[in-house]
């Protein structure tokens, strides 16, 4: 029960002004409920004041109402009119009447006695007036006469008593009344220190209370001063009410875990975004040394080319048909590497520079290069950065055929694998380690090539490009079964295609 | 946490105070109630009784009365000295009349002789009230029982110390061989009768050697007006007709006859013997003015009163007669009796 009672007013949510008129009520209870202790306490004394003399006044009626009986027997004995008679039993009915309020048991206390001898007194009195009347009303005059004396006596007798009752009571009460009063004075001291020490209780309580509703205020002003100079890095305030402060603490708390998570949030896109610039200013470098490359060998080409154009000129009005060809081919090659430079081609000018280069590599060794091309014909507009196949297919033969013994073989095919274009260039040649192939892969091989004298793009120029125009590391897979088991290069493209119109623009130039 | 114990604290700072608060009114009340309605005795008894004598003040008849009054509590009777808290003083006569008419159960009374009390006595008897007569009987009446000690016993004892007082007054004077010794007794009007005649007579009895002829008179007193008694023995004492011993019966006496040896200055000269061992009585046997004093029992009194009207109630009937023990006090045994206030047992 006490616990529902608990969970009940655990639900039960208190507002600052709830609690401050709580507050203000239970100070106001306090001094209300005092005050009504105490009242009741005076009120109670001063009933007790008024009932002192009560029991006094009780015996006076009762001495008034035997002196009218005794009085009224008197008189009836002395003029014996019905008036007297008639009083006279009104006045013993009304005695008697007041006999029976009269204690009527042997008791402890005085009083009680006296009371007691009085009432049994009075009732023989009565009874000896009675007979009295009898006898005047029968006129014997002897008996009558016998019969008042002794009734007469009875009557001191019993107006002694109740003189004596009334005197003991009448003192005793004094007693009580100088007690009372001495009492009631003091009584009034202690309620005034009282009510002093209640009114200093209150002060207390209200300051007390108020302060447990203004401490979490204070602790919110202090944690916001906190913020407000920047330190976000604060305890959270506990909350342990459920006012408006409570929900304003709680907010607060809610604001700072925001803040906190907007500042990571910020912090984390800047360390992304920061890594995306050194990406790409890593990508423009290499693009940087392509190009510097390809300006290095553009004075090269473009003079061979015309040179190139010139001697096929000559072989063809020679009717040298094969040097044409030759000769053709080599400036097909050049006239790429001088255009193509820096664009993105499709996957067809790619094999057709391979094929050109073939051919002339062939006419260089005496057709010791099997080349063989597997493509999946709809693939041939994919999308790909120029001179990436034709190198690959150049250090193929550099460092895989040339090396060899045997009729070298190159195989290069185009097909489509999970929705990805996939290039795989593979030669018999003599194969990589695997310690090469992560050489090659971390392009640490670069600078031994450089060391080898190659005029061509390396390798891991045409990886390193590869992957930032494919975005992913894992678009070129170099593999080999080790030594004399020939390579094999696989790029891995996404299906992005030029369009007809950028096709017929590339074959125009 | 800190902050929610902090807050327990100060509801449990904030209940104390108000408990306490509320502790000092409720005591403050109590305290101041029950300082002015103080509860009477509201015990209930199954019988009244009264005991009606002459001297409410004195020690002796309210060292009576309490032993009665003891004995009454432990037998759920209410013994009342009857008239001790009226306005007016009344007779024996008076008080019996009262007592009757109060329907009182039992009446302890110190009846002397008289004819209208015997009457009354009577008239109480008929009316279903017992009544018991205490130290001097009514021998007419129909009292059931006489409590007290018996006269002869009395004299007797009188007797002896009175035989002492004259041995060493004979032994004083050399050239005596018998000497006349005068005892004054000094007597309430009301007991005067065939009783004092007995104690008279035994005095004379015991005291009365070869050698000391005891010569007994009375003076009777008053006792309903304490003033005469002083007067009624001082007369004797202006008359030129000393004893040379007064014995008294009753504590009232033996005070005013030490008083008037005193004034007159007659110690040494005219004995007393006292009756009752109130502080003045023993203080006068320490200085000698005193001879000796007869100390009756007074709780054997008491008690045999209440004892006689509870027996008679219970069983209808009782004995005639309780006596109660005499012990002498004199200059010999007076320091084991000084300083313990008044000793009732001897």
């Amino acid at each position: 029960m006490i616990h529902k009672i608990r969970k009940l007013i655990g639900k039960i949510r208190f507002s600052i002004q709830t609690k401050i008129v709580g507050v203000c009520i239970l100070a106001n209870m306090l001094v209300f409920v005092m005050d009504m202790i105490l009242l009741v306490g005076l009120n109670n004394m001063s009933s007790s004041i008024e009932q002192v003399y009560q029991e006094n006044v009780t015996l006076n009626t009762l001495a008034e109402a035997l002196t009218e009986v005794q009085d009224s027997m008197t008189t009836y004995l002395s003029v014996k009119t019905s008036d007297s008679l008639e009083n006279y039993y009104r006045n013993e009915q009304n005695f008697a009447k007041m006999l029976d309020t009269l204690n009527n048991q042997i008791t402890g206390d005085e009083y009680g006695r006296m009371e007691r001898s009085i009432r049994n007194m009075s009732e023989q009195y009565l009874s000896m007036t009675s007979q009295t009347i009898e006898a005047k009303r029968g006129r014997n005059v002897e008996k009558y006469r016998v019969r008042y004396e002794s009734a007469t006596d009875m009557y001191h007798y019993i107006s002694t008593y109740i003189n004596s009752l009334n005197s003991d009571q009448l003192q005793a009460n004094s007693e009580k009344y100088v007690e009372l009063s001495r009492s009631f004075r003091s009584f009034e001291m202690v309620c005034v220190w009282i009510m002093v020490c209640v009114m200093v209780a209150n002060v207390i309580i209200a300051i007390k209370l108020t302060g447990t509703i203004i401490a979490p205020l204070k602790m919110l002003a202090g944690r916001a001063d906190e913020v407000a100079e920047g330190n976000f890095d604060i305890e959270l305030l506990e909350i342990y009410s459920k006012d408006e402060i409570a929900t304003v603490t709680n907010a607060f708390n809610s604001m700072v875990t925001s803040i906190r998570e907007y500042i990571e949030q910020i912090q984390m896109n800047m360390k992304v975004e920061q890594e995306f610039r050194e990406r790409e200013l890593k990508m423009e470098t290499h693009l940087k040394e392509a190009e510097l490359k390809y300006l290095q060998a553009q004075i090269n080409p473009h003079f061979l080319f015309n040179t190139l154009n010139a001697g096929a000129q000559l072989a063809m009005m020679e009717d040298a048909d094969r040097t044409y060809e030759y000769i053709q081919n080599m400036s097909e090659i050049f006239r790429y590497t001088v255009r193509r430079g820096d664009e993105i081609v499709t996957l067809r000018d790619e094999l057709t520079l391979v094929d050109h280069y073939i051919f002339v590599l062939n006419v260089r060794f005496s057709g010791e290069i099997h080349y063989e091309k597997q493509v999946d014909e709809e693939l041939l507009n994919v999308e790909i950065p120029s001179m990436i196949v034709q190198p690959i297919v150049e250090n193929c033969v550099n460092h895989g055929i040339r090396e060899m013994e045997g009729k070298g073989r190159i195989v290069v095919s185009v097909y489509k694998e999970n929705e990805h274009v996939c290039i795989c260039i593979r030669d018999n040649g003599k194969g990589m380690s695997s310690a090469m192939i992560d050489k090659v892969m971390k392009g640490e091989y670069r600078k031994e090539t450089k060391a080898s004298g190659s005029n061509g793009i390396a390798l891991d120029n045409v990886i390193a490009r590869l992957r930032y125009f494919t975005g992913t590391t894992d678009c070129v897979r170099i593999l080999s079964e080790g030594e004399k088991c020939g390579t094999q290069i696989i790029i891995t493209l996404g299906e992005r295609r030029l369009s007809e119109e950028d096709v017929s623009d590339n074959a125009c130039r | 946490m800190k902050r929610k114990q902090s807050g327990k604290e100060i509801w449990l700072v904030i209940l104390f105070f108000f408990i306490a608060i509320l502790s000092v009114c409720i005591f403050m009340l109590r305290k101041y109630n029950g300082a002015i309605s103080q509860k009477e005795n509201q015990r209930i008894y199954d019988q009244y009784y009264v005991l009606i004598a002459d001297d409410m003040r004195s020690v002796y008849w309210n060292a009576i009365y309490e032993s009665a009054y003891n004995r009454g509590q432990e037998l759920g009777i209410y013994v009342d000295f009857l008239g001790h808290n009226l306005l007016q003083d009344y007779s024996k006569e008076d008080k019996m009349r009262i007592a009757i008419a109060s329907g009182v159960d039992g009446i302890i009374l110190s009846a002397g002789e008289s004819e209208e009390l015997s009457v009354l006595i009577d008239e109480a008897i008929a009316k279903g009230i017992m009544v018991v007569t205490l130290q001097e009987d009514t021998p007419g009446s129909m009292r059931l029982s006489y409590i007290g000690v018996g006269n002869y016993n009395l004299g007797r004892e009188y007797g002896k110390e009175i035989k002492k007082l004259a041995t060493n007054r004979l032994l004083a004077s050399d050239y005596k061989q018998t000497i006349d010794y005068h005892v004054m007794i000094l007597v309430d009007e009301e007991a005067k009768g065939s009783g004092i005649d007995i104690l008279s007579s035994a005095i004379t009895e015991t005291a009365t050697t070869d050698n000391i002829k005891v010569v007994t008179s009375f003076v009777s007193f008053d006792s309903s007006n304490s003033f005469l008694v002083e007067e009624t023995i001082r007369d004797i004492f202006m008359q030129g007709s000393e004893p040379d011993v007064i014995v008294c019966l009753s504590e009232l006496s033996t005070a005013c006859a030490y008083q008037t040896v005193v004034d007159y200055n007659k110690v040494g000269q005219v004995d007393i013997l006292g009756y009752y061992s109130s502080d003045t009585i023993l203080n006068a046997i320490d200085r000698g003015v005193i001879s000796a004093t007869m100390v009756i029992d007074t709780n054997q009194l008491g008690e045999y009163c209440v004892d006689a009207l509870n027996e008679y109630h219970t069983l209808g009937n009782t004995s005639q007669y309780y006596s109660a023990d005499i012990t002498i006090i004199n200059k010999d045994n007076v320091a084991d009796y000084l300083g313990g206030g008044e000793k009732n047992d001897p």
